[in-house]
């Protein structure tokens, strides 16, 4: 198991608790100073309306808020997400899965988000604070054409005011 | 004429019975001495120039018209000669007839010296003269000088020179026309007492007996018994001749390969005046040729003569002669296709010469510069005369290659009927033209510039042509002029023949429910020897045996291999039918042997030609073959990893050097749960990935995750696929011949759906006609099937889960409809064992329907036997 900084579910992770401070850079494997650096960026400079951190004691296991955006059916939701980070990361994406129901054309019935960046399109270059940014961003706008859940897809084309309604009220139920 | 000392002659004469006074004598002859002398010296110039000469020539019978002039001449006059005694110094005078033997010479001596007549020996001109020869036979002239010396007890092998005058004697009595009583038996027993002598392991002692073998003449006196106009002398030659040259090549060892090669050159020079097609001079020929392949052979000046060994210069006449066969053969073979073409012997004659004149021509160049200009003239010539055969004779190969593809074009290529004998050697005759082009600056080209332009013709010769004895690694260093059948083809031949009598095949007893374990008992625990053979199978408390059994037993066992839940392999993500070893396997205990045991299966798989559906991918396939693994060979095995190493390599070096990727050289791999760090290379915790060293990186990274992380699987792998090989050394060679997609074809099979009409023209039927309604109705029914539901139905039929790639002409034989004399209510069966389905004559298209769906149920199908 890796020592890793403590840190809670939407609280922020401290630094200066880690246990194992005094020789860093060298204890942990590619990936694990990858995610650490990863934590200490997203840490300074966090995404707005998001949050991120290790769930436990686990650095490969980390649990993410998303506060909805304004003038978006889900205004106001606070979601939560597991993201998981594969053993060779950054080599293959994480993978990043709604716990908190949301109703959305690009997220399947078990949560799991669709984005060309969680797949074809990954690089390594991409971190964890731009997977965020980039979720937030298809929370805004949707994208029906490469939809994993087509009633939804088709709802938002054909009648948006209902779609948006639909997610409005699913906001309510499972967000608030 | 030197003057004789009178004292001297004076005081031997005393003891002599010869009385006439020896100057008188001379005085009286000097005109018919002169005449003589001219005689025999152009007679002793012809013979030098015969017995040099490449080819049989006039000048042989000029000689021997000359011989019998000379001889007519000497009949009435007396000749004078010296003969000096073993002790130095003196020397006797003696005058002789010429038709006189040597026989009453060394009486005389006897007479005259008191030395025995059994210890006495006489040379002339470094041989030593045979008793029943007479004078005129060793080409005494008047003053000539002989050497007398004793046949001492330390003469070397005193036995063997007996036995080999013995038989020499006897051989110049048959010359001379006397009747021997079972001379054939007689010679041929001497021969063999003389060869059972040779010391077969001591290299010194046998080079002295080949050398007694040489000295007496024996070679010139067999050939002379060869060409005697007596009854019965050919014969007995004959016999003998071949007698030693099989001796040589069938009992002598190799050691004394090159002490035999020095006599079977002597035969093959004096047999070629015979005649260059004489059967004898073939066969000697042919020995000779053999035995170059052990034989030292001597590149270098004559001196190099004292060690025995042969000249490359001796070498070049048999390479030219059988050039020229050859060549004479390939034009019949163009202008009459189906005369025999060239000699099978002629083939392998030419190779066999080829080889050291390859070496020594290759030495040659090697040395170029600091040979003497003498040397390096004297195999210039056969430098020069080398490549105009080969030229003459690439022209003649393309010229019969084109004449194939015109006598194929119109035709089916691959019916039997259309090949001729011919054309079974134009493979044997290209390999050798390779090994010439190597010689060559441009002559490689050329070569392959015909391979390329007749391609299509050279595959076919592979199929058909192509031996299991023979090597064919060069055609493969330019792949481009083979193609698929005739990779396959000369894949296959390095797995051993599948035995058609079941007493030799490895029996399998597999009880369904144990297929993996078991199946691996039987064959991970046999001897590699018992396999070769091939297989017989039988499933526990079920009737059936045969190849139908053993095709689905192969399928089922290969599915237990590559299913992942045993976790040997890998399936790729995005093609769930192309497998690589499994870096994580090492959970089973036995995973290695379980990869050997997988590596015999595949193997015979391949030699059994079953297909059984499952692929390798690119990195597995590559490491079989020996070769490096690149990025873009894992682009199916780890296509995120492919991605994200090519984004790594052509990301911004600024951005990359800014260590936002905080890569080390170090990789990540979780084993039972447990993550552990492996370093790339030493200290790679520490090392940084930048811009100038990312591509070593990608390289260590790639070489860990597909080649170090699964070394040991794949070795397993490899060793157990040697096993079943001809030969085991060739395993890395096998895949190397093949291309991934040949490979695939060959474990696969067809990937296209089942063609019901080639699938009907290649069904025949027994007891129903094709014009039969039911046969029609079943066509129709199967017209309608899915695909899948086709599948099932061949494999209930045949055993046959996927097709060759050629479809269903590639299978072992037509499939056949039986008509079964079962009640309309009974369901099809199957023998897969004979390709034969049987069903009655069912009353409807309606009932043969529901009959037909029955059995083609997936579970049904796929499981017959065992109700």
């Amino acid at each position: 198991m890796m020592i890793s900084g403590g840190g809670g579910g939407g609280g922020k992770s401290s630094w200066s608790s880690s246990t194992s401070s005094w020789v860093p850079t060298t204890s942990v494997s590619a990936s694990g100073k990858r995610i650490q650096r990863e934590m200490v960026e997203l840490n300074n400079d966090p995404p707005p309306d998001c949050s991120a951190g290790p769930k436990g004691d686990n650095l490969y296991h980390w649990i993410a808020t998303i506060i909805g955006t304004p003038e978006t059916p889900y205004q106001g939701g606070i979601f939560f997400l597991d993201i998981k980070f594969p053993i060779d990361y950054p080599f293959k994406p994480p993978e990043v899965v709604f716990k908190t129901r949301i109703y959305h054309c690009n997220v399947d019935p078990d949560g799991r988000v669709s984005m060309g960046i969680l797949k074809d399109d990954w690089s390594p270059a991409l971190t964890i604070t731009k997977v965020l940014l980039e979720v937030r961003s298809i929370m805004t706008n949707p994208d029906p054409y490469n939809a994993v859940v087509p009633g939804i897809a088709h709802l938002y084309s054909g009648d948006r005011a209902k779609h948006d309604d639909i997610a409005a009220e699913w906001t309510v139920r499972f967000a608030k | 004429m030197s003057v004789i000392d009178t004292p001297a002659v004076h005081h031997r004469s005393g003891g002599a019975t010869d009385h006439r006074h020896p100057s008188k004598r001379k005085f009286d002859d000097e005109d018919d001495e002169d005449f003589s002398d001219l005689v025999c010296v152009r007679m002793r110039k012809d013979e030098a120039k015969a017995v040099n000469s490449w080819s049989a020539s006039s000048s042989s019978s000029s000689s021997d018209a000359g011989g019998c002039s000379s001889l007519q001449q000497q009949q009435r006059s007396h000749i004078q000669f010296f003969v000096r005694m073993m002790s130095a110094g003196n020397t006797i005078v003696m005058q002789a007839f010429p038709e006189d033997t040597v026989k009453s010479i060394h009486e005389r001596i006897q007479s005259m010296k008191g030395i025995p007549l059994f210890e006495q020996r006489l040379i002339y001109r470094g041989k030593q003269l045979q008793w029943e020869q007479t004078l005129a036979e060793c080409f005494i002239q008047n003053d000539a000088n002989l050497q007398l010396v004793g046949r001492m007890r330390s003469t070397e092998h005193p036995q063997a020179w007996q036995v080999i005058n013995d038989m020499v004697s006897l051989v110049y009595r048959l010359c001379r026309g006397e009747t021997v009583h079972d001379a054939l038996k007689t010679v041929k027993g001497l021969m063999t007492s003389y060869l059972n002598m040779t010391p077969r392991i001591d290299n010194d002692s046998a080079s002295g007996y080949f050398q007694i073998f040489m000295s007496s003449s024996a070679p010139a006196v067999l050939v002379m018994l060869y060409v005697s106009p007596y009854a019965g002398n050919k014969d007995c030659a004959d016999s003998s001749v071949r007698h030693f040259l099989s001796s040589c090549r069938n009992i002598l060892s190799k050691a004394l390969h090159g002490q035999c090669a020095r006599v079977v050159l002597e035969f093959c020079k004096l047999l070629r005046r015979v005649g260059s097609h004489d059967p004898l001079y073939l066969f000697c020929r042919s020995t000779f040729g053999s035995l170059l392949e052990t034989a030292g052979v001597s590149y270098g000046s004559g001196s190099d003569n004292v060690k025995g060994l042969v000249l490359i210069q001796d070498i070049f006449p048999f390479v030219c002669e059988l050039a020229n066969s050859l060549l004479r053969d390939l034009d019949l073979s163009i202008v009459s296709p189906s005369a025999a073409g060239p000699l099978s012997n002629d083939v392998g004659d030419f190779s066999a010469f080829l080889l050291p004149l390859r070496t020594g021509i290759k030495e040659q160049q090697a040395v170029k510069d600091s040979m003497a200009q003498d040397k390096h003239h004297k195999l210039t010539e056969e430098i020069e005369y080398l490549h105009g055969l080969y030229v003459q004779l690439l022209n003649k190969i393309d010229q019969c290659l084109q004449k194939m593809d015109q006598s194929l074009a119109g035709q089916e290529m691959m019916e039997g009927d259309n090949l001729y004998p011919a054309w079974s050697h134009y493979l044997s005759i290209l390999k050798e033209l390779y090994q010439i082009s190597k010689l060559y600056d441009g002559a490689e080209e050329k070569l392959w510039g015909v391979l390329t332009r007749q391609r299509s013709v050279l595959c076919l010769l592979i199929v058909r042509y192509a031996k299991r004895t023979d090597e064919h690694q060069w055609i493969l260093e330019h792949r481009y002029v083979t193609n698929f059948e005739s990779r396959r083809h000369l894949a296959m031949m390095m797995f051993p023949e599948v035995k058609e009598d079941y007493e030799e095949l490895h029996e399998m007893l597999i009880d369904r429910s144990q297929l993996l374990t078991e199946s691996f008992e039987y064959i991970a625990r046999a001897e590699p020897d018992s396999l070769h053979a091939g297989l017989f199978m039988e499933f526990k408390n079920e009737e059936a045996t045969g190849p139908g059994v053993l095709r689905e037993w192969f399928l089922l066992v290969c599915q237990a291999i590559f299913n992942p839940q045993n976790a040997l392999f890998v399936a790729c993500p995005n093609d769930r039918r192309r497998f690589f070893p499994n870096p994580a396997s090492k959970v089973h205990p036995l995973h290695l042997e379980y990869f050997s045991f997988a590596g015999r299966v595949i193997a015979l798989a391949l030699m059994h030609r079953v297909q059984v559906g499952i692929v390798f991918d690119r990195v597995f396939f590559l490491q079989l073959a020996g070769n490096y693994i690149a990025i873009e060979d894992i682009r199916d095995a780890d296509p995120y990893l492919y991605t994200s190493c090519k984004q790594i390599l052509d990301m911004d070096a600024d951005f990359i050097d800014s260590d936002s990727l905080g890569l080390t050289f170090v990789r990540e791999v979780e084993e039972l749960g447990q993550r552990k760090v492996v370093e790339l290379c030493p200290g790679g915790k520490n090392l940084v990935v930048n811009s100038k060293n990312r591509d070593k990186y990608v390289d260590l990274l790639i070489q860990d995750r597909f080649v170090t992380s699964i070394s040991e699987q794949v070795s397993h792998f490899v060793k157990g696929f040697a096993d079943i090989l001809s030969n085991s050394k060739l395993q890395q060679y096998f895949f190397q011949s093949l291309d991934l997609e040949d490979l695939d074809w060959m474990l696969h099979g067809s990937e296209d759906t089942i063609s019901v009409e080639d699938w009907k023209a290649h069904t025949e039927y027994n007891g129903y006609k094709e014009t039969d309604i039911q046969i029609s109705w079943f066509w129709e029914i199967v017209g309608r099937m899915t695909a899948d539901q086709r599948k099932v139905l061949l494999f209930f039929w045949t055993s046959v889960k996927y097709l060759p790639v050629e479809g269903f002409r590639g299978l072992a034989s037509r499939l056949y409809i039986y008509r079964s004399l079962e009640p309309g209510d009974r369901l099809p069966s199957s023998h897969t064992c004979f390709f034969r389905l049987c069903f009655p004559a069912y009353s409807s298209m309606a009932v043969m329907k529901d009959r037909l769906e029955v059995i083609t149920q997936e579970h049904i199908g796929c499981s017959f036997g065992t109700w």
